[in-house]
């Protein structure tokens, strides 16, 4: 018996139906929304082990709501979408879709698509080492590193720098707003948002210590990043 | 073929008629403004003349919106003295009452932005919606209009090309320029396209094929040069209908007509209908998918100047028909070159690893055995075959 936790978003409540039964027979628990705002909120609130995305239902689209998923974190995400196009599979996987499955959805295909990602996100549960420039964050080990000239250089940080700092490093270039950072790092905690600003502080000037200043910037009025120093490959 | 033909021609007539719906562009006059709400700054009941206004639609739960808030402060900032007024207009919060919505918006720009510096309007009854959004083809949030000194509209679009737009507007050469004319018209076909590929869509889940094929038919006759329109005039005939009588002869002419113009969409949008995995081809006449299928490879191989993304893509699906016509060799060759461009994008740790986890997926599943690549490794799985309806 699974006890994986599906949220499907979708607003066809036909399609619907028959998503929540086949995937219920097959022993998986679901949950739904028929809009893209009310997905949202069910993902915040009920953290499932994998969404199931239908590209266009009303107001968040599929595509506003994959790229908010992400901002959160690396659950499982199979888009459904009712064309096959190059440009939304691109699309799709830009925005960190898992799977990109076309209309008509045949029930034993996402069903064993389903588990083919849980089991490689149980896999996947073995975090790798983020490798992020000159840095290298491994959240099992609880250790972060920087290629010295010298050789590695440890960080020594805390567990909540860790996590923030393995969040961010996740998603270079992307902005997480402090309260984005909380959920994501520390969802069962009480802690301000002050603190966040307080732990980045600590990050930045231990980052400066071991030679990598500005791998970490904030961004006025919303939060902070890791620079997409990706973006410009002279910018080493 | 012939058929399909003149089903188009008919429908190019018919399709002229289309333009007859008003769609809101540039030099249009201004819609009202119909806010019944200001949760920042001084009623506006209407455009002044003399003025110029931009107008944004956008929503707090919406991220890209609410990212593009700083530049519009920036924005009302410069051109404060030029006789520029920002507006930006919630069109689409989630509360039981307008009250509600109203308080939930006055706590929610304190916290976030407490030194905002335009007005900030409230649409509870979604006239403003409908007449600047749906009126205009604008599928989502964030949108911004710019609203001229002669209150016609100047610009419709994404919020982040008002650093371009905004000082021509002001200096009086938008209007007029090759520029803003072209980007107007690639915005309205590509609105169209959208909201004929909305209704399809809708029709394609209610199985409502009669009205899907007349929306799709009448689209191309309206948009003849769309991709995604033609792609998805075969897709519903052969893959949601199973209608292989009707539907291979449009597919017979998607490929033809993505040869003749040897681009890399047509190309990959014809091959995406012959060669997909989550697709059942058991109906198909294996010996002609199989040629139509070599001869798109052979176009799409050839195509010089792709960017890295689309050609690591291309490759992935090209490697589906080798694997499948029996080259399991030029299979996964084309899978790992694809392994390697992706290798060597510039993206995220994140989507970079679920990419390159696909492909080695796939490579394993055609090699039939463990496949390594750096820190990463995958093992042959059993997918479910998917079966027609």
């Amino acid at each position: 018996m699974h006890t994986k936790l599906i949220l499907i978003v979708e607003d066809n409540e036909e399609l619907l139906c028959s998503l929540e039964r086949h995937l219920s027979e097959h022993g998986f628990r679901t949950i739904s929304a028929s809009d893209g705002f009310k997905g949202f909120k069910r993902f915040q609130t009920e953290k499932p082990d994998l969404v199931v995305l239908d590209h266009g239902p009303p107001r968040v689209n599929g595509y506003q709501l994959l790229e908010k998923i992400r901002h959160f974190g690396d659950t499982p995400v199979i888009m459904a979408t009712t064309w096959n196009s190059h440009d939304d599979e691109l699309r799709c996987r830009y925005l960190g879709a898992d799977d990109y499955l076309p209309r008509p959805i045949h029930n034993a295909v996402l069903t064993e698509r389903v588990r083919t990602l849980l089991r490689r996100g149980e896999d996947r549960g073995a975090i790798r080492p983020i490798h992020y420039r000159k840095l290298t964050i491994d959240p099992d080990e609880y250790t972060a590193f920087v290629d010295g000239p010298l050789g590695a250089i440890e960080l020594k940080l805390t567990n909540s720098e860790l996590k923030l700092l393995a969040h961010m490093a996740r998603c270079p270039g992307q902005v997480f707003e402090r309260a984005d950072l909380i959920y994501a790092c520390f969802p069962d905690s009480n802690m301000l948002l002050r603190t966040i600003d307080s732990h980045v502080s600590n990050l930045k000037r231990k980052l400066a210590g071991a030679g990598v200043d500005g791998y970490l910037e904030t961004v006025r009025d919303v939060g902070y990043r890791m620079r997409n120093l990706n973006t410009n490959p002279m910018d080493a | 073929m012939i058929s399909s033909l003149l089903i188009y021609a008919r429908l190019i007539a018919k399709s002229n008629n289309l333009e007859r719906f008003m769609v809101l562009r540039m030099e249009s006059p201004a819609p009202a403004l119909e806010v019944q709400d200001w949760i920042r700054g001084e009623p506006l009941p209407n455009f002044q003349p003399g003025k110029v206004y931009i107008v944004a639609f956008w929503a707090t739960w919406c991220g890209p919106s609410v990212s593009t808030m700083p530049s519009l402060i920036e924005l009302q900032q410069k051109y404060k003295g030029s006789g520029v007024e920002v507006l930006a207009v919630a069109a689409d919060e989630e509360a039981a009452t307008a009250y509600e919505v109203r308080g939930y918006l006055d706590a929610w720009f304190t916290e976030k932005f407490p030194k905002l510096n335009f007005r900030i309007g409230l649409d509870c009854t979604g006239e403003m919606k409908k007449f600047w959004m749906q009126a205009s083809l604008s599928m989502g949030i964030p949108s911004s209009f710019v609203v001229d000194r002669d209150s016609r509209i100047a610009f419709i679009g994404h919020p982040a090309e008002l650093d371009d737009v905004l000082p021509k507007v002001l200096d009086g050469s938008w209007r007029t320029s090759d520029q803003a004319k072209t980007a107007d018209r690639e915005r309205i076909a590509r609105g169209r396209e959208e909201v004929f590929l909305f209704k399809v869509s809708q029709a394609i889940k209610m199985e409502d094929w009669k009205t899907a094929l007349s929306v799709i038919e009448e689209a191309i006759a309206l948009m003849p040069d769309s991709i995604q329109l033609r792609a998805a005039h075969a897709d519903t005939l052969l893959h949601k209908m199973r209608d292989m009588h009707t539907g291979l002869p449009v597919l017979r002419q998607l490929v033809r007509d993505a040869i003749d113009r040897n681009d890399e969409n047509w190309l990959l949008g014809a091959m995406n209908q012959l060669s997909n995995p989550a697709y059942d081809y058991t109906g198909f006449p294996s010996v002609e998918r199989f040629a139509m299928g070599k001869e798109l490879s052979e176009h799409i191989l050839a195509l010089k100047e792709l960017k890295d993304d689309v050609k690591a893509y291309s490759y992935q699906l090209v490697a589906r028909y080798y694997h499948e016509s029996g080259n399991k060799a030029r299979a996964e060759e084309l899978l790992a070159l694809a392994l390697a461009l992706v290798d060597g994008l510039y993206l995220a740790v994140n989507i970079k690893q679920r990419w390159v986890a696909d492909l080695l997926q796939t490579l394993a599943n055609y090699r039939g055995q463990k496949v390594c690549y750096n820190a990463m490794s995958a093992v042959p799985e059993n997918h479910a075959k998917p079966k027609a309806n």
